[in-house]
């Protein structure tokens, strides 16, 4: 599904040039889920934003479902991002004067479903993740797990193919950060691809494979199943 | 998606209380401001639009190209319009426009009806239809008398106006019998001709023996185009026209060292399109016009406030930009597109343009309803706001505004980049140079405006001031009501008043000084030849006593007396420019034959030059003629500080026996000079509204920006507090980037006032001088007033315990 070869990424800032991703590469299969590890400022953001086509590489090749997007314009990446990636980020990033139920409606919004098709989608979602009852609170109104909750429900709404998390337990108790971990779990076995970037091992433990990662390069790959 | 848009719009409107009340009240002022603005403009442009021939109407004038200057005539002769018609092939219709008389008399009913004496052709080239009676050719006998459904109202109450008679004195004749013949209907206030009745120019007073005399100039003369013919055609064949029945002007303005004009003529008659009437006051000479410049500035003044209010609008957004950035990131990384989202967030600024304009058009239709009863009808404007033109022209309003206030912002926010909203890194700049220029812009036009009000103000005051060469001071003016018998209720007023110690001396004028109750001018002038030399002088019908009555002393000579009655001669007093184009030695006793039909001139008294008329022109040749039999049409009073009031309340009561039944408008002859000066009076006060408007305007918008930049910086206040520096140091840190802001302003906007001053007073002959120090004032009243709005907010923020503020990150 996913077939990066020597990826580069630079940030230039006035004086100092940070080489953020240096000719790395590695690949990703159909209904994997993966687990990127490395220590803090190696990269490893950087990559899920390029994979999530948020952000564009500074050279290499990067393949998605056999296309190659290096290089694609902004229109391009978000029309391909919004039908087949969902986001998970560490801080939510829920919009406040949304409610719970607008905020995972946004993205069939923004893919043109009809009004009558998003309120069953969203409701079936929001089911599923046990936070129908909260359906018309604001996010500040909620707790971090079930603002979470309330995250991946808007990552899987328009059912992607891939999801990317990055750090989504970080700004979580364990007995949450189980909880969220199990939903992605969920959701793999049922076929959905998993990009995640984790600090802990146990998260890491959910997944099938783990990239570590050092300085913009992999390093090791360790096969978990 | 739209329903989307305006449900969050909702939403972070009320999260924003304060920003969205600062907005909402910037742009309620700027519309409010700029709908009335393009109202009145509206209006001005509304003027003679109903006449169906108006593109082949003109109104004639003839231009002087003498030595000392083009001088611009919009009065001819009795014989000019018929002449224009009979002779110039261009020319299909043409009509003289006198006025008439102001009375109408029926079954012993006095009724103050205005009347304007015109030709036949008048109501066949302006459209003005005729409600009731002959409409196909009223006006064809010199008896009819045709009026609008108002006069007749106010005529015949409810009977049938048609076929009844009436009494008028039409320019000094006895009251004449008049048939009605038609009735007009009402037109509105945007009309140029105004009048209440229409009736034959024959019947003037002057008609028969005046009627082929080309120098004795008094009525506008109004021609119509054939199908085809153009201006330029009619002007070249009126040159003609002129040539072959005015040598002697030719002759006379060449003796003179006229010199010819860039299109080769020094005298020419030329035309003034009926569309350009309302916009040439100078020439037109009719009172209700109004410069294209003054509609211009007004336009001006309405949209730089409209700018101030978007500045306040972008300043405030893009301060706000950086606190939704999350939102654009999330949106954008969940597929929204640009446009998409530059669509949400304009539509955001959109709404709350809208809410301000829907509350600006109602606030309009209050004030216009308020205007019209303060100024009792005036022009439709309450009608004007309504019609489909003016609609879409305000609605024009609405969307530069939300483009100017709403585009920049959401622009520049839709193109924030995903990964570092994401990250949070998109943050306010402490100093954005679009940000700073937009508040200097703002400053320059509050300065630029708060010195125009100041200048003109002086200008104002200066024009009233200033010495008119007579002491109009405790002098007391009052129109008849029937010039015709003028002089002998002088002579009556003098005999009854003079045993009042409050009562100096009386005397009369046929032209008014500064605009009274009556509000009527008029200019009269005369050349003739004397001695091989061209003498052309204004003229005015005075009584007897009129230098001590006006405290004017003579160069040589004395006032005319009372005696004088007796004589058949014409006793004249002469202004020194006047006098000097007769080239004589002695000119006190000449006899002068200026006219062969007429007495000649006895030369009593020469006097300085003086302001018979405003100081907007310059001093000119005048000649003071006393007759027996002119008509005059005020009553000169002198009296003195003691007894002001008291001869005022006498006169009124003396009035009451002499016009029996008539408004009583005498008033001082001071407060009637202020009145020239009331377009000045009113441009300094529209201008400090401007003003006001202005500069509170930028610094509501100065105000918000402060905040939150001290909002930003609330944790470096801490510290640096924590590490003791004190409250004025404090709020100078935060003050001065704003203070060089302003400064910066100033700098920029005096010299742009001073040139545009200058420019504007060129136009006045008798001018204040621009000083340094006015500017200096303006200038230090804009930095006062700035600083006040700044350090309000910094000493409060300097001031506050820093431990609070340190804890609150
Ligand atoms: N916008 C940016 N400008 C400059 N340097 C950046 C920017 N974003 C990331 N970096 C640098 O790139 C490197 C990788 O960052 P990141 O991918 O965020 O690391 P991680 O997520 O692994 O902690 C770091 O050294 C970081 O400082
Ligand atoms: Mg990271």
């Amino acid at each position: 599904m996913i077939k990066i070869t020597n990826l580069e990424k630079y940030y230039r800032t006035e004086e100092v040039e940070t080489v953020a991703l240096n000719k790395l590469s590695f690949e990703i299969k159909e209904g994997e889920f993966v687990a990127i590890m490395g220590p803090s400022g190696c990269g490893k953001s950087t990559l899920l934003n390029i994979v999530g086509l948020l952000d564009d590489a500074d050279g290499g090749s990067f393949m998605f479902n056999g296309i190659e997007v290096a290089g694609f314009n902004e229109r391009k990446r978000a029309d391909l991002r919004k039908h087949n990636i969902g986001f998970v980020f560490q801080s939510f990033n829920l919009i406040d004067e949304l409610t719970v139920f607008e905020n995972v409606e946004l993205p069939l919004i923004y893919t043109g479903v009809k009004a009558a098709d998003r309120k069953t989608r969203v409701e079936e979602v929001l089911d599923k993740m046990q936070i129908m009852h909260r359906r018309n609170h604001y996010p500040q109104q909620l707790s971090g797990g079930q603002q979470q909750r309330v995250a991946v429900a808007r990552a899987v709404v328009n059912k992607p193919k891939l999801i990317l998390a990055d750090e989504p337990t970080g700004n979580l108790d364990s007995s949450n950060g189980n909880e969220v971990m199990q939903l992605l779990t969920d959701l793999n076995e049922q076929g959905t691809t998993i990009i995640m970037v984790t600090h802990s091992e146990h998260d890491a433990k959910y997944s099938h494979r783990i990239i570590r990662m050092l300085d913009g390069q992999t390093v090791t790959e360790n096969i978990l199943v | 998606m739209l329903k989307n848009y305006i449900k969050i719009a909702w939403r972070s409107l009320f999260k924003n209380k304060f920003h969205t009340g600062i907005n909402l009240a910037g742009l309620f002022i700027g519309f409010t401001i700029g709908i009335m603005v393009l109202l009145a403009v509206y209006g001005q442009f509304s003027y003679d639009k109903s006449h169906a021939n108006r593109k082949k109407i003109f109104q004639a004038y003839q231009v002087f190209n003498r030595e000392s200057g083009s001088q611009i005539g919009n009065v001819f002769g009795y014989p000019a319009a018929p002449m224009f018609k009979a002779e110039v092939p261009a020319i299909d219709k043409a009509t003289r426009y006198l006025y008439g008389s102001n009375l109408v008399v029926y079954k012993e009913k006095e009724v103050d009806i205005s009347t304007m004496l015109v030709d036949e052709d008048f109501l066949q080239m302006f459209s003005f239809p005729v409600a009731k009676g002959n409409a196909a050719n009223p006006l064809t006998n010199l008896t009819d008398v045709v009026l609008t459904e108002a006069a007749a109202k106010r005529i015949f109450g409810n009977e049938d106006p048609i076929g009844k008679t009436i009494q008028s004195p039409y320019s000094g004749s006895k009251l004449k019998e008049m048939t009605v013949v038609a009735v007009l209907k009402n037109f509105p206030n945007n009309s140029s001709l105004r009048f209440d009745a229409l009736a034959r120019i024959e019947n003037a007073g002057s008609y028969a023996s005046e009627k082929n005399n080309w120098d004795n100039q008094h009525h506008a003369v109004f021609v119509m185009l054939k199908e085809n013919a153009t201006q330029e055609q009619a002007e070249k064949q009126l040159i003609v026209c002129n040539k072959k029945n005015l040598p002697g002007w030719y002759e006379s303005l060449k003796r003179e060292g006229a010199k010819p004009d860039n299109r080769g003529d020094i005298f020419a008659t030329r035309l003034l399109s009926l569309t350009e009437l309302h916009f040439s006051p100078r020439i037109s000479g009719l009172g209700n016009g109004v410069n294209k410049a003054e509609i211009y500035v007004i336009l001006l003044v309405g949209l730089l406030i409209i700018l101030i209010a978007c500045f306040n609008f972008v300043n405030i957004n893009l301060a706000n930009a950086f606190t939704r950035s999350r939102e654009i990131g999330v949106r954008k990384c969940l597929g929204a597109a640009k446009e998409g989202l530059f669509a949400q967030l304009w539509s955001e600024s959109f709404l709350l343009c809208f809410v301000a304009f829907v509350l600006s058009m109602l606030f309009a239709k209050v004030l216009v309803a308020v205007i019209q009863q303060q100024t009792g009808g005036g022009m439709p404007l309450a009608e004007m706001m309504l019609e489909p033109a003016f609609l879409l022209l305000a609605f024009s309003l609405l969307l530069f505004v939300s483009f100017i206030a709403g585009g920049y912002p959401s622009w520049l926010m839709s193109k924030f980049q995903v990964v570092e909203t994401l990250k949070g890194k998109v943050t306010l700049k402490r100093k954005s140079f679009i940000r700073s220029a937009l508040i200097v812009v703002q400053f320059v036009i509050a300065c630029i405006m708060i010195s125009c009000t100041f200048i003109i103000y002086q200008q104002f005051k200066h024009l009233q001031t200033a010495d008119l060469g007579l002491n109009q001071e405790y002098l007391i003016s009052i129109p008849f009501h029937k010039p015709e018998n003028g002089r002998k209720n002088i002579e009556k007023l003098r005999t009854r008043l003079a045993s009042n110690p409050g009562v100096l001396s009386v005397s009369g004028s046929h032209i008014n000084v500064g605009v009274g109750l009556d509000g009527s001018s008029a200019k009269l002038t005369n050349s003739f030849g004397y001695k091989g030399a061209n003498v052309t002088t204004n003229i005015n019908f005075v009584d007897a006593d009129f230098l001590q009555t006006f405290g004017i002393k003579p160069i040589e000579g004395n006032d005319i007396d009372v005696s004088y009655a007796a004589d058949t001669l014409q006793h004249v007093i002469l202004t020194e420019s006047s006098a000097k184009q007769f080239n004589e030695k002695q000119l006190i006793g000449q006899h002068i034959l200026v006219d062969s039909g007429a007495p000649a001139w006895n030369i009593v008294a020469v006097i300085p030059d003086f302001h018979m008329y405003s100081l907007r022109e310059k001093k000119e040749p005048l000649a003071m003629i006393y007759t027996k039999n002119t008509p005059v049409r005020y009553c000169f009073i002198r009296t003195n500080a003691q007894n002001r009031e008291a001869v005022m309340d006498a006169l009124q009561r003396e009035m009451a026996l002499l016009e029996p039944g008539r408004e009583f408008k005498g008033s001082f002859v001071d407060e009637n000079v202020e009145n020239w000066y009331k377009q000045e009076k009113m441009m300094s006060f529209l201008f400090s509204i401007a003003a006001i408007i202005s500069i509170v305007l930028s610094c509501l918008g100065l105000l918000a920006m402060v905040l939150l930049i001290i909002q930003q910086r609330v944790k470096e206040i801490g510290v640096r507090k924590v590490l003791g520096a004190d409250v004025p140091t404090l709020s100078f840190l935060i003050s001065k980037d704003f203070l060089k802001l302003v400064l910066i302003a100033v700098l920029i906007a005096t010299p742009i006032s001073w040139l545009a001053m200058s420019k504007w007073l060129e136009s006045f002959p008798y001018r204040v001088k621009l000083e340094w120090w006015m500017f200096v004032l303006v200038a230090l009243t804009a930095i006062i007033i700035a600083f006040v709005t700044i350090s309000f907010n910094t000493v409060r923020a300097a001031t506050q315990n820093p431990v609070k503020s340190l804890r609150t990150e």
